[in-house]
């Protein structure tokens, strides 16, 4: 602390360790928080949300296919609420392979809806937490040429 | 410019032990203090950035405080050992 | 302030200065052994990354640094944002996960298709010529921590050499002047 540059030195290491400290005890305001109760998106310490509709099914080709139909980002200070209606999917929904029609040949409804979110914090861990609740639905046998 | 020069070589820069140390601890009581005041603050309103500025406040408090030698930490000069004569000349009569 | 630098050499004799030589030796050698710890500990061949497009934003920015891992038996799945290698860049993209195939046979081939968060369209283009679909050899790590602007001070470094090597020089010295 004998001149200028050491005590210079000595107060930005201070700081930076401090910072370091106050980011830890960011990251750990926000491991136990369980999102999922809060189903209304408006949790806290969040910047930045992902809202991805998606949907599994199972085909002869593949086993195990998930689609994102739908998303949305969500930032800090947003409406949240979301209420949409005959609403178009954002991306296509392209099987790989011509599965798609074959679901209803396998005999079982199971083309799965469901909602989830990953949620970017200030810092820490990136939780994806997946909503309560899903719809599932079968495809029509045939594909249609025109709009239904 | 050499009058300038001359001035910028003649300030004192230093500052005695016991102002190097409260130099120190008042930096640290600084920061720790902005810190925990920014995390509280950030807290409750939910704004980490918030608590990142009041830690960069406490920063620039402190390197005003503590940085530059002010006359407040030369309180407590040492006391040196007035000049003896003859103590070499002692020396060398030893060997 | 230099002169007092070399004063301090100029102190040593040849047992201190192996014994300087050794400690800067111990600090490089720790900063490998973390590294390749974490390499171990998270499977992922590069456990911390730094994000260096703006292509994820608003979640990721330039210069947020990404905590890695890359278990085996941890399935990917879609939504998740994953960092991955494509045969002809160098640089690994961070993207999020826009659809995935599964076959369910013993090798649990899968394939998945990722899409930047900040781009219009999916990653096809991003890819090799002819690669449609990503597998899990591509896959470098899945993003599970997220630390802001700390991977900046790389991006620069990386930006300007020149600043590089200099600090890497007066690091260098410092550990190997300055007396313990």
């Amino acid at each position: 602390m004998h001149t200028v540059f050491t005590r210079a030195n000595a107060i930005l290491a201070y700081t930076l360790s401090v910072s370091a400290c106050l980011t830890f005890c960011c990251f750990l305001s926000t491991v136990f928080i369980d999102y999922r109760a809060n189903a209304t998106l408006n949790t806290v310490k969040v910047v930045v949300k992902n809202v991805a509709d998606y949907t599994e099914y199972q085909t002869e080709n593949n086993d195990f296919n998930q689609v994102v139909l739908w998303d949305k980002i969500v930032l800090r200070g947003d409406k949240t609420v979301f209420n949409f209606k005959n609403m178009n999917t954002k991306y296509y929904f392209w099987d790989d392979g011509n599965g798609l029609r074959n679901i209803l040949l396998l005999g079982n409804k199971n083309v799965t809806l469901t909602l989830s979110w990953n949620i970017i914090p200030n810092a820490g861990l990136l939780p994806s937490v997946n909503a309560f609740g899903s719809h599932t639905f079968a495809f029509p046998s045939e594909y249609t040429s025109l709009r239904v | 410019m050499s009058s300038w020069l001359q001035y910028v070589k003649s300030m004192q820069t230093h500052m005695d032990y016991d102002g190097q140390a409260r130099a120190e601890k008042l930096s640290r009581v600084v920061i720790t203090l902005f810190a925990i005041v920014g995390l509280i603050w950030g807290y409750v309103i939910q704004q980490f950035s918030q608590t990142m500025y009041i830690l960069g406040a406490g920063f620039a408090m402190a390197a005003l405080i503590t940085v530059p030698p002010w006359p407040m930490y030369r309180h407590k000069p040492l006391e040196w050992q007035k000049p003896q004569s003859g103590v070499t000349t002692k020396l060398k009569k030893k060997k | 302030m230099l002169q007092s630098i070399f004063d301090d050499v100029r102190r040593m004799n040849k047992r201190q200065f192996l014994y300087q030589m050794l400690s800067f030796g111990m600090i490089v050698s720790s900063a490998l052994m973390i590294w390749k710890g974490l390499m171990v500990v998270t499977g992922s061949e590069s456990p911390i990354v730094v994000v260096l497009s703006g292509s994820m934003e608003p979640a990721f920015h330039r210069g947020d640094l990404l905590f890695l891992t890359n278990y085996p038996d941890e399935p990917v799945r879609v939504g998740e944002i994953v960092v991955f290698k494509v045969e002809g860049r160098d640089i690994p993209i961070v993207h999020r996960v826009l659809k995935l195939h599964e076959k369910g046979d013993q090798n649990n081939t899968v394939k998945f298709l990722t899409k930047g968060d900040n781009n219009s369209v999916d990653d096809r283009g991003l890819y090799a010529s002819g690669q449609l679909w990503l597998t899990h050899k591509d896959v470098v790590g899945r993003a599970r921590g997220f630390l802001p602007y700390v991977g900046m001070v790389t991006i620069f470094m990386n930006e300007y050499p020149k600043f590089k090597y200099a600090v890497l020089m007066c690091l260098g010295l410092y550990v190997l002047v300055h007396r313990e």
